[in-house]
C-alpha cells in the first residue's frame, strides 16, 4: 500500500473538479431516489398538496390559454378590421343598467345615415339576429336555425365567406327579396347529399330561394355554431319578425391602422345620427375583436390572480408537508447520517443529500400535477372545450414545485448536517 | 514513527453544574502494523477514547497525532476528511444501510472520496472478495447472516485502504462461533500488515490480541501483551464477581429468615 497512491489526487484540474462535483450530485440523486422509492406510499401522500396545487394552476392556465387562442379565431365572429356599433355592451355582468335599458334601438335608417356619413370606411352594414327558427325543405325540418337579416356587407363584415352560389345584393336586401344564404350545417340538414343552391326552403309562412351557401366554419368554443345560420335580406327580416329589434351596425376600416381613427369618427357621426347633445353620454356601445380580447384578458387576469392565490396556499401547505416528512426522515435516519459522517461525509454533503431528496420529492409532485393537468386538458377537449397546456405553465409548475422542495428541505437538511456523528451512531 | 501518538490526552464533558472527566492523561502510541485491544468496562472511558482515536471527537487536553498529523483541533469537516482517508470503522451493530446491497454498502466511503462509479465498483468487489463474500455481493443486509453482515462492514472498512482499522465490540452482536470467525479474520488482516485497534469489554477477546491496553476510570492502568493484560483484568473481575455472589447469597439468606414461620 503506497500512501501517495491512496490519497485523493492533490491538484484536480478545474474540469476534473467540475466533473467530480457533477458525479457527486449524481450520487446524491441516486441516494435520494432510493430513499424515496423505499417509502412510496408515504412520499405519495406527502405530495398531495403539491400535486393539487400544480394541477390546479396548470389546468387553469390550459383552459384560459385555450380560450384566449380561440378567441382570436372565433369570438364575436367579426371580420378583420371590423367594429360594431350596438345598443348594449357585449359583456354584461348581471342585468344591464337602467340607463342602458332606456336606450333607443338602432334602426335601419340610422344604418343608412351612418353609411352616408362615413365615406372613409371601407363599408358599413347593418344586421339583426333571431335565434332558433324552424326551417323546412319539403318534409325535412331543421328546428333551430339562427336567422340573420343583413345588408350585403354581412358576409365580409362577419368573416363568413360565400362557399357556393352568391350573397344577396343591395337591391335584394332593401327590397325584401325572398332569398336566403344557408350556413353549412343548415344545408347539410335540409339537403343532405345534394347541392342546396337553387333549391327552396320554407321559413315561417314564406318560401325562399337558396341563392348561396357559406363556407364551413367549424365549431366555436362558446357553444354557438357559426354554421347553423341562415342569412336573409334585412328588409325581409323586418317584414317577418317586425321592426322592434335593435340593429347592429358593422363598420369595416380600410386598414387595421385606420381602426382607431375610424372608431372615433364613427362615434362622432353616430352621435349626430342619434341626435345627442354635446354633453350627453353615448347611447350606444362599440364592440370589436380587440375590445372583446381586452375584456376577456381583463376577466382572465382576474381569474388567474384569484387562482394563483389559491394555488399559492395549496403549495404552501404542500411545502409544509414536504418539510414535515423530511424532518421525520432525518429523525428516522439519524444513525444513517451518523454512519455517513463517520465514513467521511462533510456537512455540506449531508445537507446536499437531504436538500436534493426534498427537491426531487417536490419535483415529482410537480410532474404528477402537470401530468394530471394534461389529462384534464384531454378531457376538456373531448367535451369540446378548447384547452391547451402552455409550455410556460409546465415550466412554471415544475419550477415552483422544485423551489418549494428546496425551501422546505433546507431546514431539515441543515439539522441533519449538524448531527454529531459519534452521538448519531448510538441512537437506537 | 508511530502511527498513533496519544500525548497526555484528556477529555472532560461539561454538564453545566458539574464537569465529568471521561479521559485523564491517556499517553501511549501505536506503531504501524500493530493489533491492539483497548479493554475496559462500560463507563471506563473506552468509548470516549474510541471516538477520539476515530476522529469522531476531539480531546479537551493533550495532543493526538495520527499518521504524523495533529488532529486535536480540526474542524468538523476536516475530521470528516481524516476519517475518510485514514480510518476504517467496524461497529458492534454493523451499521449497514438496509436498502443497499452489500456492494453498495462497501462503496459508500468511496463516494465521499469522490471516486468514479466504475472504480468504486471495482474496489468494492475486490474488498468483498477479501472477506470471502464474492458470492453475496448483490444481497441486502437482511438477506445475510450476522457474521456475513459484519464481514460486509469489514470490507467497507478495508475498501478505502485506511491507515487504521478501528473496531468497536465487533463480536458483540454475534454468537461465539461466528465471533471466532471474525476474530480470525482480524488476525489474518493483522498478518497482512493492517493496523487494528479493537475496543472491547471482553477479556477473552483481548487475550487474542498481541497487545492490550486496559482503561479504568479514564486512565491506562495496564499496557502489555494481550494475554497478560486480560488475565490481570479477569482477576480483578473475578474478585468483583466473588463479592457479588457473596452479597447475593447473604441477601437470599436474610430473605429466607424473614419469610420463615
Amino acid at each position: 500500500m503506497s500512501d501517495a497512491a491512496r490519497r485523493v489526487a492533490p491538484a484536480l484540474s478545474r474540469r476534473a473538479a467540475l466533473s467530480a462535483a457533477l458525479g457527486a450530485r449524481l450520487d446524491d440523486l441516486r441516494l435520494a431516489w432510493s430513499a424515496l422509492s423505499g417509502h412510496r406510499l408515504r412520499s405519495g401522500l406527502t405530495l398531495l398538496g403539491i400535486v393539487i396545487g400544480v394541477f390546479t394552476v396548470v389546468a387553469m392556465m390550459s383552459l384560459l390559454n385555450g380560450l384566449q387562442s380561440s378567441i382570436d379565431k372565433n369570438m364575436g365572429g367579426l371580420g378583420a378590421d371590423v367594429f360594431q356599433i350596438q345598443k348594449t355592451p357585449n359583456f354584461n355582468f348581471g342585468a344591464p343598467s337602467p340607463e342602458v335599458q332606456r336606450r333607443k334601438k338602432l334602426t335601419l335608417s340610422q344604418v343608412l345615415q351612418l353609411r352616408a356619413a362615413l365615406p372613409l370606411a371601407k363599408q358599413v352594414g347593418g344586421e339583426v339576429w333571431e335565434g332558433g327558427k324552424e326551417m323546412r325543405a319539403g318534409s325535412t325540418l331543421d328546428p333551430g336555425v339562427q336567422i340573420a337579416g343583413g345588408t350585403p356587407e354581412f358576409f365580409t363584415n362577419n368573416n363568413l365567406p360565400i362557399g357556393a352560389g352568391r350573397g344577396y345584393t343591395e337591391a335584394e336586401a332593401m327590397g325584401a327579396s325572398r332569398v336566403v344564404v344557408l350556413g353549412a350545417t343548415v344545408a347539410d340538414v335540409l339537403f343532405p347529399g345534394s347541392g342546396a343552391v337553387g333549391q327552396h326552403v320554407r321559413l315561417g309562412r314564406l318560401e325562399l330561394e337558396v341563392i348561396g351557401t357559406l363556407e364551413r366554419q367549424g365549431g366555436s368554443p362558446f357553444g354557438g355554431n357559426p354554421d347553423n345560420v341562415a342569412s336573409i335580406p334585412i328588409a325581409l327580416f323586418l317584414e317577418l319578425y317586425g321592426t322592434g329589434r335593435s340593429l347592429n351596425i358593422t363598420v369595416m376600416a380600410k386598414s387595421h391602422g385606420d381602426m382607431a381613427r375610424l372608431q372615433d369618427l364613427a362615434i362622432g357621426s353616430f352621435r349626430t345620427v342619434r341626435g345627442l347633445d354635446a354633453n350627453a353620454d353615448n347611447d350606444f356601445d362599440i364592440f370589436s375583436n380587440d375590445s372583446a380580447r381586452s375584456t376577456f384578458d381583463e376577466l382572465a387576469g382576474t381569474v388567474t390572480a384569484a387562482g394563483l392565490v389559491m394555488c399559492a396556499f395549496t403549495l404552501i401547505v404542500g411545502g409544509i408537508g414536504v418539510m414535515n416528512i423530511m424532518l421525520v426522515a432525518v429523525t428516522e435516519r439519524t444513525r444513517e447520517i451518523g454512519l455517513r459522517k463517520a465514513l467521511g461525509a462533510r456537512r455540506a454533503r449531508v445537507l446536499m443529500q437531504f436538500v436534493i431528496e426534498a427537491v426531487l420529492l417536490a419535483f415529482f409532485g410537480g410532474v404528477i400535477g402537470v401530468a394530471l393537468a394534461f389529462l384534464a386538458t384531454l378531457l376538456a377537449r373531448f367535451l369540446q372545450f378548447p384547452a391547451e397546456v402552455p409550455m410556460w405553465a409546465v415550466a412554471l409548475g415544475l419550477g415552483v414545485s422544485s423551489s418549494i422542495g428546496l425551501l422546505a428541505g433546507i431546514y431539515p437538511a441543515w439539522r441533519a448536517s449538524r448531527l454529531v456523528a459519534a452521538v448519531a451512531l448510538r441512537v437506537e | 514513527m508511530a502511527l498513533i501518538e496519544l500525548d497526555h490526552i484528556g477529555k472532560t464533558y461539561d454538564l453545566g453544574l458539574t464537569q465529568v472527566a471521561a479521559l485523564r492523561d491517556i499517553h501511549f502510541g501505536i506503531e504501524p502494523g500493530e493489533f491492539v485491544a483497548i479493554i475496559g468496562q462500560s463507563g471506563s472511558g473506552k468509548s470516549t477514547l474510541m471516538n477520539i482515536l476515530g476522529c469522531l471527537d476531539v480531546p479537551t487536553a493533550g495532543r493526538y497525532r495520527l499518521a504524523g498529523r495533529d488532529v486535536s483541533e480540526l474542524s468538523d469537516d476536516e475530521l470528516a476528511d481524516v476519517r475518510n482517508l485514514e480510518i476504517g470503522f467496524i461497529f458492534q451493530s454493523f451499521q449497514l444501510l438496509p436498502r443497499a446491497s452489500a456492494l453498495e454498502n462497501v462503496e459508500l466511503p468511496l463516494i465521499y472520496r469522490g471516486i468514479s462509479k466504475k472504480e468504486r465498483r471495482e474496489r468494492a468487489v475486490e474488498a468483498l472478495e477479501r472477506v470471502q463474500l464474492a458470492d453475496r455481493m448483490t444481497h441486502k443486509p437482511t438477506e445475510l447472516s450476522g457474521g456475513q453482515r459484519q464481514r460486509v462492514a469489514i470490507a467497507r472498512a478495508l475498501v478505502t485502504q485506511p491507515s487504521l482499522l478501528l473496531a468497536d465490540e465487533p463480536t458483540g452482536n454475534l454468537d461465539s462461533r461466528t465471533g471466532e470467525e471474525i476474530v480470525n479474520l482480524f488476525l489474518e488482516l493483522h498478518r497482512k500488515g493492517n493496523t487494528i485497534v479493537l475496543v472491547t469489554h471482553e477479556p477473552k477477546l483481548a487475550a487474542r490480541c498481541p497487545r492490550a491496553v486496559r482503561i479504568v476510570d479514564g486512565l491506562v492502568i495496564a499496557d502489555g501483551p494481550g494475554r497478560e493484560v486480560a488475565m490481570a483484568n479477569a482477576e480483578a473481575m473475578g474478585a468483583e464477581v466473588v463479592a457479588q455472589v457473596l452479597a447475593a447469597q447473604a441477601a437470599a439468606e436474610a430473605h429466607a429468615r424473614n419469610v420463615a414461620p
